[in-house]
């Protein structure tokens, strides 16, 4: 019944190739900058981003390091290496990772990808994805004894709370003169309004992007995409980000409008919740020889970005950076998917329980019931870690998936 | 006789406080050691901390994976199981992911049970926060008295910080008489004393803790004196099981800083000013909690125990996924070898599991006491 | 006079009869349902090849998981120390030993007199235990003593993941499935252990000269990987399973000595 037809090789888009030098130039100009002597700070997923490209502070993001570890299939290593020196298995294989590099061989090991994590002179984070990230970081500031600030938020139901927005900014408001103090910076409130601008385009057209994929048949898959999202964590109001994603999204438009899918003969839509496998990015590209593509991820659409009404820019920014799918209740969570499984005309669910990223994993199964429930959508459940190889178990993986697969094709048929 | 009380409070921890319902007495389950429990006693309700069971997850499993931990899944299966239906209300305090994702888990399916969050920050520190955390507590209080339909007094809210103080300045002499050398107070008495006060008014708790500091002290101290004396940290200690095992391999508890412990109990209420006030600052200023920054105080704080009962090791019983424990631990650890003092850590899952943990025990008992051969 | 050790684990019981001269004899039966009959018969079975009676043990220590169930024993030991004791008479050079056991793992390091200086144990998982290549065994069906021979066949090792025992197991049966060869998923196997296990071990501050210990010790490939993973060769005591009850032994006959007032006479 299934016809297997021949698979595309190589990217979708051409443009996705140019994410390896986006990425590339990043982590050098992280380098440069720290050679210059100009401060550095480590910084985590939705901390104000803009605040730092504003005030010429460099954002290293040790968890995008983790993750181009992990693609590298370098994770495994080092996340022994933090292990051993008493951090569980159990602990977030991002921040494993990276104290397996700071406490191990060190920050500037030559062996190490980029050469390098450059040292910071701050270590800024929040709690808007997980709590366990503000320990990790104490960790950190206990080996560096350098300046740390945590921005603390409650979790949100849409809309956002009067309450909530004013913690987020008087909080951004004890930040700004920390960082000038301690970094010797000026804040300028033009240059950041600028700042914000060029987060803002960039986060449109990400958006625009990711909506093309509602097409049948979709112009990109997960694979590809996730390999694109970098800039959208770090570099949103560096106007590289712009240019890159702009490549990207001309190219996908044009493939809409000729009516051309990533696969040849796209027959199943699926959507991905959580962070990716990194080291096994090969799991959405393997479905492709069936004819399944994912062309949807909670990851992709909710986690970083976001648009901001630069009419009112303070309370658009603190919006924006709590308006994300980690710090959503449950309801939240399941009000969003319900729209959005509608919306890319998705067939199947694949949960990814991560054990590396709770906050990610408790509730999907509730998510996985309602929309069982209210639109007859059926998900898989598979149980593995974004970075840490040693979770993943392939070949049963692998037997559900096939399984899942047949059954979606058969209740399309 | 009152250490019989004490520890049979303990056999049925649920059944004790269901006989209060059916007294009448309203009761509210809370849950973590940021929920003011001044204002739900002021408030004329009992609060009984939720501390989850020994008894396997099932039902639970459906909507949390393991690795949510013990103590959240447990929570919820009591809840799905119909064990908790005769709480008057349930809250939480935003600490842990998990139990802030509990929260939503019970909004959606424990339908009809009344339940609050306290939405404090994580970070006890910056005048944003502070202001943030007092306006948590605000609201909840809010909330409490539309619950029970009156205004929470301020004579009755200095009542009840007056019996919580009480409480806590007679726990404190328990934990003088635990480091006591040789001890006045064994080690199995004094948590089942501690673990008692999650349960019992604290009227009647303070009553059995009068009887009980008297009775040691005209008791004569215990031999205890040959064993070895040990610090023990973490956020939650119920195995009871645990401390005759630890008497077994030759060393006792000798201090703690139990989120259980000493960090629930330690801090006391301002008795003057604006008792409000002065609940939400107590909250605000108490030793944190793993889950809180800043580490500092809590560090110190388990220092002082350890200077106060000259305990010669400590040993870590920190739960299975409880990440903001796990994470702190190295750090610890590599502080108090600094200092000299070695450390053990021991996971737990609300039980510490018999053998593999008498043989960690007996060693570093038998290392702490130096040479394998003593 | 004569002294006796007994180590009841989950898997086996060893009991090591030691003389004046020495090791006189040892014996290793399975634990099967346990107990003190099961403790009792090992040890009877260890005093025949001794060609001694009973009634000649002067002193008899007890480790291992069921030393608190046994009613004979004048004295019980953790594994910990005993392995220690034991390994450091055999072997005195040693300093770090990585013992993997049926139930659990234990990376232990000793100072120059065999005292142990750290420890540390696997958490509450099969996997990366004796328990775990024994069902893979069966799964496989090959004998446990040719595990190791067989995996060190082949080149390269299929990926079996290592957080896991129950995935661990159902992905090695779907490799059979997928016609994987045995060889392959046994060198999988072996490596799995020892990704469960290289951190907990490297976490107590390896010193070389370094010994391997216990049951899974008699795996060859598991010697190899873990060495490999180590960067030392791994020192094997010709007996790795009956250290634990050698060093019960070693330190009944101190106990008896110490009573008599002599020297610690434990090296040797």
């Amino acid at each position: 019944m299934t016809t297997t037809a021949p698979k595309k090789k190589g990217r979708a888009l051409n443009s996705s190739y140019e994410a390896a030098i986006v990425l590339k130039e990043y982590w050098e100009g992280a380098a440069r900058h720290r050679a210059e002597g100009r401060p550095v700070a480590w910084v985590s997923g939705n901390v104000p981003i803009e605040l730092f490209w504003a005030l010429g502070i460099y954002p290293v993001y040790p968890e995008n390091y983790s993750a181009v570890c992990a693609s590298i299939q370098r994770a495994q290593e080092l996340c022994e290496e933090a292990e051993e020196r008493g951090y569980s298995i159990d602990l977030c294989s991002y921040s494993r990772v990276n104290l397996g590099i700071v406490l191990g061989k060190g920050v500037d090991h030559p062996d190490l990808p980029y050469g390098g994590l450059p040292r910071p002179d701050m270590l800024v984070t929040t709690r808007i994805p997980c709590l366990p990230q503000v320990k990790w970081w104490e960790v950190v500031r206990e080996f560096f004894d350098i300046p740390m600030f945590v921005v603390d938020a409650t979790m949100v139901d849409l809309p956002i709370r009067e309450s909530q927005r004013q913690h987020y900014l008087g909080q951004i408001r004890e930040l700004i003169p920390c960082l000038e103090k301690k970094l010797g910076v000026r804040f300028q409130e033009d240059t950041f309004l600028e700042t914000l601008k060029l987060s803002d385009r960039a986060a449109e057209i990400w958006l625009e992007l990711l909506d093309l994929r509602t097409a049948v048949p979709s112009p990109v898959g997960s694979r590809e995409m996730c390999g694109n999202v970098f800039p959208l964590v770090a570099m949103l109001g560096n106007p590289r980000t712009i240019e890159f994603f702009t490549h990207l999204r001309d190219e996908a438009k044009q493939c809409v409008q000729e009516g051309k899918g990533a696969l040849e003969n796209e027959r199943i839509r699926l959507g991905w919740d959580n962070i990716p496998m990194w080291y096994n990015l090969k799991f959405f590209s393997d479905v492709e020889d069936r004819n399944a593509i994912f062309t949807y991820e909670t990851y992709l659409r909710y986690v970083w970005g976001g648009r901001m009404d630069l009419n009112d820019p303070w309370t658009a920014f603190a919006d924006k950076h709590l308006d994300v799918w980690l710090n959503y209740s449950i309801n939240q969570r399941v009000r969003t998917l319900l729209h959005d499984i509608v919306k890319f005309k998705l067939d199947g669910l694949v949960f990814h329980q991560n054990r590396s990223c709770k906050r990610f994993s408790m509730g999907q199964r509730d998510l996985a019931q309602v929309i069982q429930e209210n639109l007859g959508v059926s998900s898989l459940f598979i149980e593995s870690d974004m970075a840490d190889p040693r979770a993943y178990a392939e070949a049963p993986t692998r037997v559900k998936m096939e399984a899942f697969l047949e059954m979606l094709e058969g209740k399309k048929s | 006789m009152v250490r019989t009380e004490l520890s049979q409070v303990l056999c049925d921890p649920l059944g004790f406080s269901r006989q209060w319902s059916r007294e009448g007495c309203r009761v509210m389950g809370c849950l973590d050691n940021y929920v003011p429990e001044e204002f739900i006693h002021a408030e004329e309700m009992i609060p009984l901390r939720l501390l989850g069971s020994t008894e396997s997850v099932t039902l639970a499993d459906t909507f949390l994976p393991v690795f949510a931990g013990k103590l959240a899944r447990s929570i919820l299966e009591q809840a799905l199981q119909g064990n908790l239906v005769h709480l008057a209300g349930i809250v939480l305090s935003n600490s842990s992911d998990a139990v802030r994702m509990l929260y939503d888990l019970w909004e959606r399916h424990i339908p009809g049970q009344w339940v609050a969050l306290i939405d404090v920050p994580a970070i006890l520190e910056g005048e944003t926060n502070h202001r943030v955390f007092r306006q948590a507590m605000l609201e909840f209080k809010e909330k409490l008295e539309k619950f029970t339909g009156k205004p929470l007094e301020a004579a009755a809210l200095r009542r009840s910080i007056a019996v919580f103080n009480e409480n806590r300045r007679l726990l404190k002499k328990a934990a003088a008489l635990l480091s006591a050398s040789p001890p006045r107070l064994s080690a199995e008495t004094y948590l089942d004393a501690v673990l008692s006060g999650f349960v019992l008014t604290k009227e009647k708790h303070n009553e059995y803790l009068r009887q009980l500091l008297e009775s040691c002290r005209r008791e004569t101290p215990d031999r205890g004196g040959q064993l070895v004396p040990l610090h023990i940290s973490g956020p939650i200690l119920v195995d009871r099981s645990f401390l005759p095992l630890l008497q077994e391999c030759g060393a006792t508890m000798a201090s703690e800083d139990l989120g259980t412990g000493s960090r629930y109990y330690w801090d006391e209420v301002d008795e003057t000013g604006d008792p409000i006030e002065a609940v939400i600052e107590r909250y605000w200023r108490k030793i944190p909690d793993s889950y809180k920054t800043p580490m500092k105080p809590r560090w110190l704080h388990l220092l002082s125990q350890i200077e106060r009962s000259k305990a010669r090791g400590v040993i870590f019983v920190i739960e299975k996924y409880s990440d903001e424990d796990q994470y702190d631990y190295p750090v610890w650890r590599d502080r108090l070898r600094a200092r000299g003092i070695p450390s053990l850590l021991l996971d737990s899952e609300l039980v510490l599991e018999g053998e593999q943990v008498r043989t960690r025990v007996q060693t570093f008992v038998d290392i702490v006491r130096g040479g394998a051969f003593s | 006079m004569y002294y006796a050790g007994i180590d009841a684990g989950s898997n086996t019981i060893k009991t090591v009869i030691l003389g004046e001269e020495g090791i006189a004899s040892y014996h290793v039966i399975k634990t099967g349902l346990g107990g003190e009959e099961q403790a009792a018969r090992c040890l009877e079975e260890a005093c025949a090849k001794a060609r001694i009676g009973r009634e000649e043990i002067a002193c008899i220590y007890c480790t291992g998981y069921g030393r608190e169930y046994l009613n004979f024993p004048q004295g019980r030991k953790s594994e910990i120390i005993c392995h220690g004791v034991g390994v450091h008479w055999i072997l005195p050079e040693v300093r770090t030993i990585v013992d993997i056991g049926g139930q659990d793992s234990k990376g232990i390091r000793l100072n120059e007199r065999g005292e142990v200086e750290n420890f540390n144990m696997n958490d509450k998982c099969a996997a990366g235990t004796g328990r775990f290549l024994e069902t893979m065994a069966t799964a496989l069906q090959v004998p446990l003593e040719e595990f190791g021979a067989c995996a060190l066949r082949a080149t390269e090792p299929v990926r079996v993941s290592s957080t896991c025992t129950v995935f661990a197991e159902t992905e090695v049966i779907s490799h059979i499935a997928r016609g994987k060869k045995r060889d392959e998923i046994l060198l999988g196997v072996c490596q799995s252990i020892v990704d469960r296990i290289a951190a907990m071990v490297r976490s107590i501050g390896v010193k070389p000269p370094v010994a391997m210990t216990g049951g899974v010790a008699k795996n060859p490939a598991v010697v190899k990987l873990m060495g490999d993973r180590l960067g030392l060769p791994l020192l094997l005591p010709p007996e790795p399973q009956i250290t634990g009850a050698l060093g019960a032994a070693l330190m009944a006959r101190q106990d008896i000595l110490s009573r008599q007032n002599s020297q610690p006479a434990l090296s040797g």
